[in-house]
This record gives C-alpha cells, sequence and structure tokens, in this order.
C-alpha cells in the first residue's frame, strides 16, 4: 500500500470564536497531514476543538461566531481557506465528505431517506433525478438496508441504521476523504462496532482516506493508522499508532491512558487526570496542561512548548516528556 | 394484491390527529362547505343580488325571502350568499400575499444575522401602530376600494407572519441536519428552501387561518364604515352597514348578514384550532 501522497495537510490552522467580546481560541495552530487512504484518530475530550477542527476542513464553521483567523487547508494542494463558498460546495460532499456526531438529528425529518442521499447525488453529478434515486438505492444496499425503504422517512429507522444512511449519503459520491466525527458517540455499544466495522469495510474498499474524531481510544486502536491527541485546542502530541500507544508520552497522553480500565490490574477505582479542562476564554500561559499536569515545572508555566519530532514521524509537545513505560498497553 | 405494511407520510399523520378533533373537523367542514357555496353562488341563489324590486321592501324573512329584503327590495339571502365570494376572496388573498412576503421577510432575517435588526425593527414598527388605525391610513392615503383594502390589510398582516416564521427558523437554523446539508454541499438557496422552509411551517399553517379570520373581521370593519369593498356590492360588512339604519324595526337586515361573518370566523378558529393540536409533535399520542 502506497501511502506516500499528501492528502489533506493543514499548517498553523488558527480559528477563533468571538463570543460576547470574548475570545474562544477553539484551535490553535494546529498543524496536521493526512495520506491517502490513512486513517488518522483524533483524540480529545470535550471542547478541545476536534469538531471545530473538522469542520473547518469544510469552511463550514458557523460564522458568526466562529473565524478561521490564520493558517491554510491545503487538499490535494489546493488551499482550501482561500475558496469562495461557491467553489467550495464543490468539494464538499464530493472530495470530502463527513459523517456527523448524532444520526438522529443529522438527517432531514420531512425529506424521505432516499431523497437525502440522491440530493447529494444530485447536487455534484449532471444526471437525471432516475438515476440518482437509482444509485442511492444501491447505497442502501451497500450499508445494509433494503432498498424498498427508499421512501421511508427518518423517523421509521433505528439509531444504528440512520447512522447507515448517513454514512451512505457520505459516500454517496465517493470522496477521497471521509471526516467522521464521532460517528459512534450516540449508538449503543452493540451497535458501535457494527457501524465501525461497516465504516472501515467502505472505506478500503473505496480506497478513501478518514479523519476519525472519537474520544474513545478504543476505536482508535481498532481502525487508526496514527493518532493526534488534543489538548485545549492545540495537538500536544502525534503520531502512529504504535507509537503513540507505546512509545514516549506526553503527560496528558499518559492521563488519558491511566484512566482507561484495565482487566489485568486489580484496582478498585480508576484513575483520572486532576482537576478540569481549561475555560477556553481564559487559557493559562505557557504550556496549557500545566495546571493539571503531575509533572509541571518552571519553564511550563512560563513557556509554551513546541511540537517536537523525537522519532520519525513521532511528535510531542512537553518540556518533560514522560519516557517508555513498559506492562501497560491497550 | 400484494399488502404492504401500512406506512403514513407526516402528512397522512397529521390528518390522522386532525380527524379525532370533531370541533376542528366541524370547522373545516363548514369551510369546504362556505367554498362550495362561494363557487357556485349564481347556481345557489335564488334571486338576482342586485335586483331592486320596489314592490316587496323590507320583507321579513319568509319562504319566498329566506333572509328578508332590503330598503330596494333585494333578496338579502342572495346577497349573502354572493357575499362569500367577497369575504373568502379577501381573507385567503390577503392572507396569503401577507404569508408570503412575511414569511420570505422572517426566514431572510432568520438566516442572515446582519440583516435581522433591519427587517425585524421595521417589522416592530408595523406591529406597533394599531392594525385598524393602519388600515385606515393605509386606505385613506391611496383611496377607497376594494383593492386599497386588501394591500393595507396584506400589509397589516404581514409582521406576524415575519415573526412566527423568524422564531421557527431560528430554532431549524442551528439543528445538526443543516450542517450535515451544508457538508454535502448545498447552497444557501438549497438549504433556505428544501431544508428549512419545509421544517418551519407548521406554526405558519396555525398562523394562517388564524390571520384569514382577521382579515375577515377587519375587511368588514372596513367596508362597513365605507373605506372598503363599495356599494352596491354584497359584502358582508356592507349589508351589515346598510342595515343600520334600520335595526330598530328591521333586525334581520344586520343580524343575518353579522350571522354569516360569525359562523364563517367560528370555523376557522375551530379549523386553526384543531390545526395547531394537530401539528404539534409534543401532543402526538
Amino acid at each position: 500500500m502506497q501511502m506516500n501522497h499528501e492528502l489533506l495537510k493543514i499548517t498553523d490552522l488558527e480559528v477563533f470564536y468571538t463570543v460576547d467580546d470574548d475570545l474562544v481560541r477553539a484551535v490553535n495552530k494546529v498543524s496536521l497531514t493526512l495520506r491517502d487512504k490513512e486513517t488518522l484518530g483524533l483524540v480529545g475530550e470535550t471542547g478541545a476543538g476536534k469538531t471545530t477542527l473538522a469542520l473547518s476542513i469544510l469552511g463550514i464553521v458557523p460564522n458568526p461566531p466562529g473565524k478561521i483567523v490564520a493558517g491554510s487547508v491545503e487538499y490535494q494542494g489546493v488551499d482550501l481557506t482561500k475558496l469562495s463558498d461557491k467553489q467550495l460546495r464543490r468539494y464538499r460532499g464530493k472530495e470530502i465528505a463527513m459523517i456527523f456526531q448524532d444520526p438522529m438529528t443529522s438527517l432531514n425529518p420531512v425529506l424521505t431517506v432516499g431523497e437525502q442521499i440522491s440530493e447529494v447525488i444530485k447536487l455534484h453529478n449532471k444526471i437525471s433525478l432516475f438515476e440518482a434515486s437509482s444509485r442511492a438505492k444501491e447505497m442502501l444496499e451497500l450499508v445494509g438496508i433494503q432498498s424498498s425503504r427508499y421512501g421511508d422517512y427518518p423517523h421509521e429507522f433505528s439509531g444504528g441504521m440512520k447512522q447507515r444512511v448517513i454514512i451512505a449519503i457520505a459516500l454517496a459520491c465517493n470522496p477521497q476523504l471521509l471526516i467522521a466525527d464521532e460517528p459512534t458517540t450516540a449508538l449503543d455499544v452493540t451497535i458501535q462496532m457494527q457501524v465501525l466495522d461497516l465504516m472501515n469495510k467502505l472505506k478500503t474498499e473505496r480506497g478513501s482516506a478518514m479523519l476519525l474524531i472519537t474520544h474513545d481510544l478504543g476505536v482508535v486502536a481498532e481502525v487508526c493508522d496514527s493518532v493526534a491527541i488534543m489538548y485545549a485546542g492545540e495537538i500536544v502530541e502525534r503520531g502512529s499508532l504504535r507509537d503513540v500507544f507505546e512509545g514516549e508520552s506526553h503527560p496528558y497522553k499518559l492521563g488519558l491512558f491511566n484512566s482507561l480500565p484495565d482487566v489485568d490490574s486489580d484496582t478498585e477505582r480508576l484513575e483520572s487526570i486532576a482537576g478540569l479542562a481549561p475555560n477556553p476564554t481564559k487559557l493559562p500561559d505557557g504550556c496549557k496542561f500545566h495546571p493539571r499536569c503531575k509533572y509541571c515545572t518552571e519553564v511550563c508555566m512560563a513557556k509554551n512548548p513546541e511540537l517536537i519530532e523525537r522519532e520519525t514521524g513521532h511528535f510531542i509537545k512537553c518540556w518533560n516528556i514522560q519516557p517508555v513505560k513498559r506492562g501497560k498497553t491497550v | 394484491m400484494e399488502r404492504e405494511p401500512q406506512k403514513n407520510t407526516p402528512l397522512q399523520e397529521v390528518w390522522k390527529r386532525f380527524k379525532r378533533n370533531k370541533l376542528a373537523l366541524g370547522g373545516f367542514i363548514v369551510l369546504v362547505f362556505l367554498i362550495i357555496v362561494a363557487i357556485f353562488a349564481p347556481y345557489l341563489a335564488p334571486y338576482d343580488y342586485a335586483a331592486q324590486d320596489y314592490t316587496s321592501r323590507l320583507i321579513y324573512p319568509n319562504a319566498q325571502h329566506w333572509f328578508g329584503t332590503d330598503n330596494f327590495g333585494r333578496d338579502i339571502f342572495s346577497r349573502v350568499i354572493f357575499g362569500t365570494r367577497y369575504t373568502l376572496f379577501i381573507g385567503l388573498i390577503c392572507t396569503t400575499v401577507a404569508a408570503f412576503f412575511g414569511c420570505g421577510l422572517g426566514l431572510i432575517a432568520a438566516f442572515f444575522s446582519k440583516l435581522d435588526n433591519i427587517i425585524m425593527r421595521v417589522m416592530d414598527v408595523l406591529i406597533g401602530i394599531p392594525a385598524m388605525l393602519m388600515c385606515i391610513s393605509i386606505v385613506a392615503a391611496l383611496g377607497s376600494n376594494m383593492r386599497n383594502m386588501m394591500i393595507a390589510l396584506s400589509v397589516t398582516a404581514m409582521p406576524n407572519f415575519a415573526r412566527v416564521m423568524r422564531a421557527q427558523v431560528l430554532t431549524v437554523r442551528d439543528q445538526e441536519f443543516i450542517e450535515a446539508a451544508r457538508s454535502i454541499g448545498a447552497s444557501n438557496g438549497r438549504i433556505m428552501l428544501k431544508h428549512i422552509v419545509p421544517n418551519s411551517l407548521a406554526p405558519v399553517i396555525v398562523q394562517f387561518t388564524l390571520g384569514v379570520v382577521n382579515a375577515i373581521l377587519m375587511s368588514a370593519s372596513l367596508s362597513f364604515v365605507g373605506m372598503g369593498v363599495q356599494p352596491p356590492n354584497p359584502e358582508w360588512g356592507l349589508l351589515i352597514s346598510a342595515g343600520r339604519a334600520y335595526l330598530r324595526s328591521e333586525w334581520y337586515m344586520c343580524i343575518l348578514p353579522g350571522l354569516a361573518i360569525v359562523v364563517t370566523t367560528f370555523a376557522l378558529n375551530l379549523l386553526g384550532d384543531g390545526l395547531r393540536d394537530a401539528l404539534d409533535p409534543r401532543l402526538k399520542r
């Protein structure tokens, strides 16, 4: 498998929200690359800026209050932040498609599921309504729903099936890049695996790359090739799945892993990261994580560390990088 | 024949819930009846509504003249039947025009937040002026006739629609499926017309039925004071106005056309209430 060609390259992206004169730095100098057919897991807690990052790739950050302030999002060499809305529309849905978090609310309740799948097909292809609907039916079959349900409304489907419909919409135009924003969070655990398997299978079949946003490290270990960890709008660590799961560590990631239940050890309570995620309007000076960090030193409070490459492709943004810890793998 | 499992479109669901409300159904039937009367007025009216007969002036209701005759000997029943045309025409057209422009403005105000303040403050000004005063001023400025009265009625009803629509669009606009529509490359126009409007219409439909009631009452009042439909046309308000000089002796000249207004507005109100209940998903049983 060739994984050299850079499909998506985000450089120093900054996205700010203005809420009642307060400036929220939702995405703060984030750089990421995603190669063809790669699956990148974007991990972080609620409010870390994961969704905003995803929305800004498509240029659909709600404005106002949000705004892409600086940086670039290059997709196959084209800077999407420089394009007009009209030009961007040709990418949305066709080149880059998105799967939203909550299948209950991301389908239009007054249109049939078939109409919603054919809508995206018709938007990006000059074909007749009949052809679009027959392709929509194929898509339904592909995600495991009988094509006879083309004329049904979203409320007649269960949550897992709605998410399948949304996957069908997202994949209908064979996008090169699939952004999945916590696609399984709103689903039952038993359905989660089905949906994830389906996404992974279709993505591999069609050779798309995927940006998977999640806070489930189990999901990451299952499907991702590489991982980026976000904290307070910044990427604190990124690298291949193996590097991140077994290599040196940012203290935040260490905290995340320590808070996972371990079947082998016999602990009464799970460990948690002390404190709360910082107020996004008043981010601390220096390293954003320092108030919660066990390994905090003077320099952490004063200066924000750079993202440095420790090994090839493994970046960590910390003054006190924690060494490899043996005996605990996910 | 193969039996498909029972499937209901949202519209069928609404109709099912609406049917259960007998009063609303009654209102609906009365409205359908009135529309039929208006369409077939020339066939239903026993006399020519304008024919004067000085040998039979001011006759009390009887078998020949169900609603009696007026001071020119015209058959009031025939005049009321033809009046249905005016009433429904004015009520429906004015409200439709008001709903079209009002909803359009409300949609734009809610969708493009930069225009919100401008549009809605203008609407506030229109609402701030008492409706009757506003209608009278517009008609006084443009001249008393039916067309100008209809313009006045449309203008006064418009802000209500703008408000209802704006409020509704504001809640629909932020839902995830709008974001999803954007993410598949739908344009603003498409998002507004295909995704937002159909999801915002329920309260507008209710407002529409109540708006028709309002327009009917206002047109009757304006015609009554001579600022709307002009005699000898048989508008209901005008019939009441013509009968007011005879109120002490020939009371039927006012009361019977008045009853027609009451029945129509009552039916429309029941219909509006029923629709509101049927369209409100929280009342789903």
